[in-house]
């Protein structure tokens, strides 16, 4: 077998593992470390269901070779509440209902962290610019984009 | 997908001399359109050579050209479009394509590389008289772009070679570009039409330029007759018309899943008079309103 060593930071830890060149960030994730958090929708990149970030920025790990992020660091959805205390982009989507069955959730609730991290008062359009590449089949967006606006609003009186 | 070769070199001498090795062997830069593809076995390749360690392919400088690597990021070069003053064609473009997770790993040559006919970025580059620099085991070689897409997937890279940089000429004060598209869907989506425009405005009359097409032929094209038509004009809805009619006679639009030749032709109309017509406005404010 073709190994390459990987060593990375996921969730604020440090990680070496071996793998084989052509699984994606997606696969080590799910298969290889049990963090299904991160889910596959369509294996494309057109989904965002599996939406990670890489060094603060959001990215399908399902287009992505494990490989490529040798050196860098990885959030899952999994690191946004390591010590189960929700993240307050996590209890803005429970508060304003901007979920249903939750498949997207992790996805969007990533985007969001993100575009909070770079724009912490973004207008609506800003918003559903940022959430165009998270796809929800049961929520209709609105809520989604309350709960963002919320959590906005809520770090804006931190 | 199926197992493969994986290389990270650390220069572009070494990077070019692995594709030259294998004709499998195919370079990934943000991998966008190659992984789908390889997922799909559309794209066999025993060997992947990743860019990610060469600096040399990333980044935007100006030496009188503006020249943005061919492995930038699309979104360093959104984030860097004041700063870099990257024209504004290029940025509605580079807005358009994916989302912003794609547009964090997708990299502009990598869009060029991919050669769909319906290319977001090469309509605004060949309007803005972009030229390819291709890294090869001999050196270099500086081709204009529209001389880059061959086919529709086909570009004239060999084996061995690397698109390298994408230069653009300095563009003055009176200078205005713009990039607008249709798509089905708001976004996520391939352009059934894309019109890219470049233009330089002086005392109200157009001095020169250049109109691109894209997914309305094999491969992205230059409209030069209707370009030609805007010479010396003021802009006036007679001379949009023209120059739109113009634009539709050089495009042999296809049915297709997306669209009908007939109503691809319908938005080249729409899609050239509104691009001039905003490159135009943009000239016109950038020269401080003068013109």
């Amino acid at each position: 077998m073709n190994t390459r060593a990987l060593s990375f930071v996921l969730n604020g830890r440090h990680l070496k593992l071996d793998i084989e060149p052509h699984r994606t960030l997606l696969e080590i994730l799910r298969d290889d470390l049990g963090l299904i958090g991160t889910k596959e929708g369509c294996g494309t990149g057109d989904c965002g269901a599996c939406t990670v970030l890489v060094e603060d920025e959001a990215i399908c790990s399902c287009l992505l070779l494990a490989a490529e992020v040798d050196g860098k660091a990885v959030l899952t959805i999994e690191g946004l509440a390591p010590d189960g205390q929700l993240h307050p982009v996590q209890r803005a989507f429970i508060e304003c209902g901007a979920l249903q069955c939750g498949f997207c959730t992790p996805g969007m609730v990533l985007s969001t962290v993100a575009l909070l991290r770079r724009s912490s008062q973004p207008t609506e359009q800003e918003i559903r610019d940022a959430l165009a590449g998270n796809l929800c089949r049961c929520t209709g967006y609105d809520k989604i984009v309350l709960a963002v606006q919320a959590a906005a609003q809520e770090a804006s009186h931190v | 997908m199926k197992r493969f070769d994986y290389y990270t070199p650390h220069s572009l001498a070494e990077c070019v001399e692995i594709l030259k090795s294998s004709k499998q062997a195919v370079p990934i830069a943000g991998g966008t359109d190659l992984i789908p593809k390889m997922k799909r076995t559309d794209r066999q390749a025993d060997t992947l050579v990743s860019l990610r360690q060469l600096q040399e392919l990333e980044g935007i400088s100006r030496n009188g050209s503006l020249v943005i690597g061919a492995a930038t990021r699309l979104s360093y070069i959104l984030g860097q479009a004041e700063e870099a003053q990257v024209p504004a064609g290029l940025i509605d473009a580079i807005g358009f394509i994916g989302s912003r997770q794609i547009r964090n790993i997708a990299t502009l040559g990598g869009n060029l590389c991919n050669a769909a006919p319906s290319a977001d970025a090469a309509p605004p580059l060949l309007a803005l008289d972009a030229h390819a620099v291709i890294a090869n085991p001999s050196g270099e070689r500086r081709i204009p772009l529209h001389s880059f897409f061959q086919a529709p997937g086909q570009t004239a890279l060999m084996s061995g070679e690397l698109l390298k940089q994408v230069e653009l000429p300095r563009v003055g004060p009176n200078a205005g570009s713009c990039y607008l598209r249709h798509t089905p869907r708001e976004r996520m989506d391939l352009a059934v039409v894309g019109v890219g425009v470049s233009l330089e405005v002086e005392q109200g009359a157009i001095s020169s330029a250049r109109i691109a097409l894209g997914a309305v032929s094999p491969t992205p094209l230059l409209a030069e007759d209707a370009a030609s038509e805007l010479i010396g004009q003021q802009l006036t809805m007679e001379v949009l018309s023209n120059v739109a009619a113009r634009a539709v006679d050089a495009c042999s639009p296809i049915d297709d899943i997306r669209a009908s030749a007939a109503y691809r032709r319908h938005l080249v109309m729409l899609l050239v008079k509104r691009a001039t017509a905003v490159a135009y406005e943009r000239a016109v404010a950038s020269s401080g309103g003068e013109v």
